[in-house]
């Protein structure tokens, strides 16, 4: 059951007639047509600051006074700032360990919940509510009421045996772990949309399948998967993408240090620290550039990669 | 017709988005603006804006405030926009960006320069000249923490002074000796260790001030030198590189919070050790303890909290360093007579002052607290806020300090250098340097 | 069937029986509850926490228990409900309905547009265009913050929502036109040429056919949106600087201001008072996310 995903999309047209030019010109108009808020949105709204931004990368800017063009030096900087690299560090590793957790749950979640039990409604809500709360003051002070050093889970550790003294929070060496475990923990969104995502596979496949001899497993891997693919790929993209610009959380539970010891110095909350601290925003905007070139770079790996397993309901 | 269309709207807004930008950024660099361009004699009048920080109840005495001011000015009304700290020094930047600042500003010592030195804020110098406003009842030392370059650019309506917050009532659970007031670093390091002894498990003799920036500057006093000086660190790394030792010391030996629940120090009050009862001492702001012993006495622990002055080594004037919150003109507002009024009724009114009860750092000018002294209407914690500050005042037992542009960035630093020291076990000559190196690069 | 029999129904170490039988164990009902139950207590605990903390009058915070205890108190609530500088909260409330209202409308329909028209127009340009659409959801908020600030001004935009409401209706939340598009792609094109033979066009199609067929992620981008408003602080905090035009989180955020006398009873009664509504509004539409029109004619 293989499928190769259509680029053109209209396959089934003759491009050979005449009619050829016509049919350009309309399915352009009506493409146009359809996109034209996004389009006036993109140029009047998101254009300019963005080309705004990319400009003052290369100047030395600190928000009250005249932009000073500095060319590439912000750039270079950058590559030579050991903090960058830390909290290029910090972030690439959050990415890798909280994306594959937040996706793997959410999808197991779904389909767990998806085959029918009893007060999904109830289950689903309980599931999806932490990520409701996710910017929140509060979150720093449940946290630390959780992972802090007279938290619960060292409480419940030295309930069965095991003392740790320490605070999960405070030492470098296991705080991002508690942040990937809050991001883990806030999978209630993405499980929301393979629900979504689910319900749209028809049920005539799973019986089709059926009716081939193939058990649980194998409709999973032989329907689901590749029906849900595009919806598996468009999660564990924005996962990563959120991932990537993660801030509010480490700003909160770090009181805007990135500590302790830069162990949660995010790569946003560097340039936070820079552009709103420093006041070195000409350097802040390179930086954010930076990040967008990763990111960029990252997304598509990802869609390049996975081209071909991604299954495309269009193509029948 | 309608693709031609489109694209003639897509390019016209393009056209319009980035010139917009354009236009926008050389305006926003003519938010540098040399000095007073308005007249300061005109009327009271007309509408100003005052954006503050705080929460419920400070915003409802503020408002109380400007509704006093109000009526003593008929014809005037003020629009108060609140935000929390943290979110109004975000906001603060970003309009400071733009120009588009509300007339009054609250600022304060820490961050003043730094938009000070930009042209953000008018000094204040020639509509006290004029007599619009009246800072006689402000004492100089006060006064001049809104200082910068010589110009006065902050109108200091309340001090935070910070002393070394004790628990009283659980040194005499546990027979511990007092803590020496103004003693020196000796005795104040082997008062933490003998107290330690003393006390039970889980609780600490004090809280890990390393990387505490306030109380850096308390030692920097203490031991007589200058902080800063012209806009630089003026001290000696290893002045510095002994602040670390100091702390350091104390924490091997046990006797202060440790190292990997620093993070606890920082964000509420509410949260950090002092206020759980897990240590005995910490350097607070005068008016914080209300909040410590409230915390305390919810949860049914020794609540009684009380303060003593900062070491000194022989020859200092004094550990204790003063900041200042209070208000500022911004430069770009449309109505400077207005907002003058506004800053010389908030600071020296009674009306105001009573209205306002002291919420936000203790007053300092004359009148406001001689009004909150005689009126019986004052809260006990007000009163004895007061007293505590006058004490310290009428001792001489007040260091001078600037706060140079480019200071908000040191917090932070010295947290993440501490941190550096404590989890890392980096040496605290090799920190002290660093420390040295990038605050030079930030203090600008 | 009890779960002892499902576990005695193996007759030998045989692959395929142990297969049969840990997945019977696997579906059987009362497993799947233990777990999810399981799993909900964990995920719940810290919220559960939370709410009875805000009913205490000032937190023990060592204490882990859900029980208020005695001296259980609404006061923080009403602390809270009274609002700030005089205005209270069924005016924030107001404010904040309103944004989110016009962002969900905004949002479903130019986002849906533009999804149909990425997922199903062969139109020129559209890979570029669908290249920028993604690097827009690349840019970090806080490099921009100051440069869009600076362009709604020169709108004369300040102080007023249409920050905060204009660009949704110009679909610039590309998070929904990636969601849509990934959506309407797996909406097979058979129905498409159904309806193209007999004579519609896109606006057709569009309405007839893959709108109806898209409920779940139409619900999915009407809730994500209201929530996303619902929820957001910063934007709100640097557009809309009159006290009165505040939306809840402003409002809630300077109720809970740690650098003023705060209290954490205040705070966490503060944080659950900004969920419930969002909380209502999921769980009241939450039925839209999984009632999908299976799609019938679609022959193996």
């Amino acid at each position: 059951m293989a499928m190769e995903q259509s680029q053109s999309g209209l396959a089934a047209v003759d491009y050979q007639s005449r009619g050829e030019w016509k049919l350009r010109l309309r399915e352009n108009i009506a493409g146009y047509l359809f996109l034209s808020p996004f389009l006036t949105g993109l140029v009047a709204i998101i254009a300019g600051p963005m080309i705004s931004s990319l400009y003052l990368s290369f100047t030395n800017y600190t928000a009250f006074g005249r932009p000073e063009w500095i060319g590439l030096e912000n750039y270079t900087r950058a590559f030579h700032d050991p903090r960058m690299w830390s909290a290029a560090r910090v972030t690439i590793t959050y990415v890798l360990a909280a994306v594959p957790s937040v996706v793997v749950f959410a999808l197991l979640l779904a389909v767990f919940l998806n085959k029918g039990v009893r007060f999904l409604a109830v289950y689903r809500a309980v599931f999806y509510v932490p990520s409701l709360i996710g910017g929140s003051v509060a979150i720093a002070l449940l946290w630390r009421q959780v992972f802090g050093a007279e938290g619960l889970l060292n409480y419940a550790l030295q309930t069965i045996g095991i003392h740790h003294e320490t605070s999960w929070i405070g030492s470098p060496s296991t705080s991002l772990s508690t942040l990937v475990i809050l991001q883990t923990w806030q999978f209630g969104s993405a499980m929301i949309i393979f629900l979504a995502g689910l319900r749209q596979i028809p049920q005539s496949y799973y019986d089709a399948a059926s009716i081939d001899g193939a058990n649980t497993i194998q409709r999973f891997f032989y329907v689901t998967l590749p029906m849900l693919s595009p919806i598996i790929l468009f999660n564990t993209v924005m996962v990563m993408i959120g991932a990537f610009h993660a801030f509010n959380a480490a700003y909160i539970i770090s009181s805007g240090s990135g500590g302790p010891a830069d162990s949660l110095l995010f790569f946003t909350l560097y340039l936070y620290q820079q552009g709103f601290v420093n006041f070195d925003f000409g350097y802040a905007s390179a930086l954010g550039w930076l990040l967008i070139l990763a990111i960029a770079t990252a997304t598509a790996v990802l869609l390049i990669s996975t081209r071909r397993w991604i299954h495309y309901g269009e193509d029948g | 017709m309608i693709k031609r269309s489109i694209s003639d709207f897509a390019r016209r807004s393009a056209l319009n988005g980035s010139a917009a930008v354009a236009i926008a950024l050389a305006l926003a660099s003519l938010a540098v603006r040399p000095g007073l361009t308005q007249d300061i004699s005109g009327p009271v009048e007309g509408t100003i804006e005052y954006g503050y920080w705080g929460n419920a109840r400070r915003a409802e005495l503020t408002e109380a405030v400007s509704r006093k001011f109000e009526e003593a000015h008929p014809g005037t009304e003020v629009l108060g926009i609140v935000a929390e700290y943290a979110a109004y020094i975000e906001r603060l930047t970003v309009q400071a960006a733009a120009g588009e600042l509300p007339c009054v500003t609250q600022t304060q010592s820490t961050f003043l320069a730094t938009y000070a030195t930009r042209g953000v804020l008018i000094p204040l110098d020639e509509l006290i000249q004029a007599g619009k406003i009246d800072i006689s009842g402000i004492p100089e030392a006060i006064l001049e923490t809104g200082r910068i370059n010589g110009h006065l650019y902050m109108l200091p309506t309340g001090t935070f002074l910070r002393l070394i917050a004790y628990n009283e009532a659980m040194v005499a659970e546990h027979n511990i000796p007092l803590p020496p007031s103004r003693g020196d670093f000796n005795e104040y390091k082997e008062w933490l260790l003998a107290a330690q002894e003393k006390l039970p498990d889980g609780v600490y003799a004090g809280e890990n001030e390393g990387a505490n920036l306030f109380t850096l500057y308390s030692w920097i006093a203490g031991h007589g030198e200058n902080f800063f000086k012209d806009g630089k660190l003026g001290f000696d790394p290893e002045l510095l590189q002994r602040y670390f030792e100091f702390w350091e010391d104390l924490r091997k030996a046990g006797a202060v919070i440790p190292a990997d629940r620093l993070d606890e120090q920082f964000g509420a009050i509410e949260t950090t050790p002092l206020s759980r009862g897990h240590a005995l001492s910490a350097t607070r702001d005068i008016p914080q303890i209300i909040q410590v012993q409230q915390t305390l006495a919810n949860a049914g622990l020794p609540a009684e909290i009380k303060f003593f002055r900062n070491p000194v080594v022989e020859g200092a004037i004094s550990g204790n360093v003063p900041g200042t919150n209070g208000l500022s003109i911004s430069a770009s507002c449309d109505n400077i007579p207005t907002a003058a009024a506004y800053l010389d009724f908030f600071s020296n009114d009674p009306r105001a002052a009573l209205a306002f009860q002291s919420a936000n750092g203790v007053v300092v000018s004359k009148p406001a607290q001689e009004a909150l002294l005689s009126s019986e209407a004052t809260p006990e914690s007000v009163r004895e806020s007061l007293q505590t500050l006058s004490e310290v005042v009428a001792d001489g037992d007040v260091a001078t300090a600037t706060y140079p542009s480019g200071y908000q960035t040191l917090p932070t630093l010295l947290r993440r250098t501490y941190e550096d020291v404590a989890l890392n076990g980096r040496s605290p000559a090799e920190a002290a340097q660093r420390f040295f190196d990038e605050a030079s690069r930030t203090l600008r | 069937m009890t779960l002892r029999r499902y576990l005695s129904a193996s007759s030998g170490p045989c692959d395929k029986a142990e297969e049969i039988r840990w997945r019977a164990i696997a579906s059987h009902p009362f497993f799947k509850h233990l777990v999810l139950v399981g799993l909900a207590s964990l995920m719940f605990y810290p919220l559960a926490w939370m709410v009875s903390a805000s009913l205490r009058p000032d937190v023990a915070v060592n204490n882990f228990s859900l029980w208020p205890g005695r001296d259980f108190t609404l006061e923080n609530y009403s602390r809270a409900w009274q609002g700030v500088a005089g205005i209270g909260f069924d005016r924030f409330f107001l404010n904040s309905l309103i944004i989110a209202v016009a962002s969900v409308v905004g949002n479903v329909i130019s986002c849906s547009m533009a999804a149909y028209a990425f997922a199903r127009i062969d139109f020129a340009f559209r890979r570029v265009l669908f290249i920028v659409m993604l690097i827009t959801l690349m840019i970090p908020y806080h490099a921009i913050l100051i440069p869009q600030y600076i362009m709604f001004r020169e709108f004369g935009w300040l102080n007023t929502i249409l920050p905060l409401v204009v660009p949704k209706l110009l679909a610039t939340d590309a998070f929904f036109i990636f969601l849509l598009t990934q959506f309407f792609r797996s909406i097979p094109r058979e129905l498409d040429e159904a309806a193209r033979i007999d004579g519609a066009g896109h606006v057709r199609i569009f309405c007839t056919v893959i709108l109806p067929l898209s409920v779940p992620a139409l619900a999915t981008t009407a809730i994500f949106s209201f929530i996303y408003s619902w929820n957001d602080f910063f934007a709100p905090l640097i557009y809309l600087t009159r006290t009165a035009n505040f939306t809840i989180p402003l409002a809630l955020r300077a109720v809970g201001d740690a650098s003023a006398e705060s209290a954490f009873g205040a705070l966490f009664a503060m944080s659950v008072l900004s969920l419930l509504p969002v909380i209502g509004v999921f769980i009241a539409f939450q039925r839209l996310l999984v009632e999908g029109i299976a799609t019938t004619g679609m022959k193996g």
